[in-house]
């Protein structure tokens, strides 16, 4: 079980995009950042959409770093045959983009 | 495995990364933006993450071109990965300087 063997190349190549799909999300999430503090004017000062960029920004930065953590332990458990490694990654990214979602909803409401 | 399938899984690896390099052009063109007429160091950054990104860009397509087929393999190698990782991780904290200074 623990022998590690190099596994077929479609699961590194399906693990690669998947690591690849998470880097996307986080420049996803950088450009709304900045898209915010750009675009949105949300009050008489520019607090509100700076913290939404802010804390978009930060998931970002905190998503890259998961998702090369995540490619790797999921490397080793293919190469081990063993079960994929469970995740908070996904979980932690869509709470945080459905409050910053609802946020930004509730300030244009308010304003 | 029973179905051998060489060419579209290097394929939709190389369109992935193209993806990706899109993301961070895309970022580039923002942090460009952002930073037009009012500060010169968020347009010098953004010209910065446009070059790395069109590098990057680049670079996807050469290391493609050279291991034809069997391909992308090249790509999935730990130091690559780790430096796309660190390319979005400097993006990123560039893209925050913009964001709190804005």
């Amino acid at each position: 079980m623990s022998e590690e063997q190099e596994p077929d190349y479609r699961f590194t190549l399906a693990n690669e995009r998947t690591y690849l799909a998470y880097l996307r999300t986080s420049l996803a999430c950088y450009a709304g950042g900045l898209s915010a503090v750009q675009f949105l004017d949300l009050g008489p000062d520019r607090w509100p959409a700076r913290i939404i960029g802010i804390v978009l920004v930060l998931t970002g930065i905190v998503t890259t770093a998961g998702a090369f953590r995540r490619w790797q332990l999921n490397l080793t458990a293919i190469r081990r045959g063993g079960a994929l490694p469970a995740s908070r990654l996904p979980l932690m990214l869509g709470a945080t983009i459905a409050t910053v979602g609802l946020i930004g909803l509730l300030f244009s409401l308010w304003r | 495995m029973s179905t051998p399938d060489p060419g579209r899984q290097p394929e939709r690896t190389l369109l992935a990364w193209r993806r990706t390099a899109l993301g961070l052009i895309a970022n580039g063109t923002l942090l460009l933006v952002s930073g037009h007429g009012s500060s010169q160091v968020r347009t010098g950054l953004g010209i910065v993450v446009l070059v790395l990104s069109l590098g990057c860009w680049t670079a996807v397509g050469a290391v493609y071109r050279r291991s034809k087929g069997g391909a992308v393999h090249a790509l999935g190698h730990d130091h690559v990965l780790r430096v796309a990782a660190g390319l979005v991780l400097v993006v990123g904290l560039f893209d925050l300087y913009a964001v709190i200074t804005r």
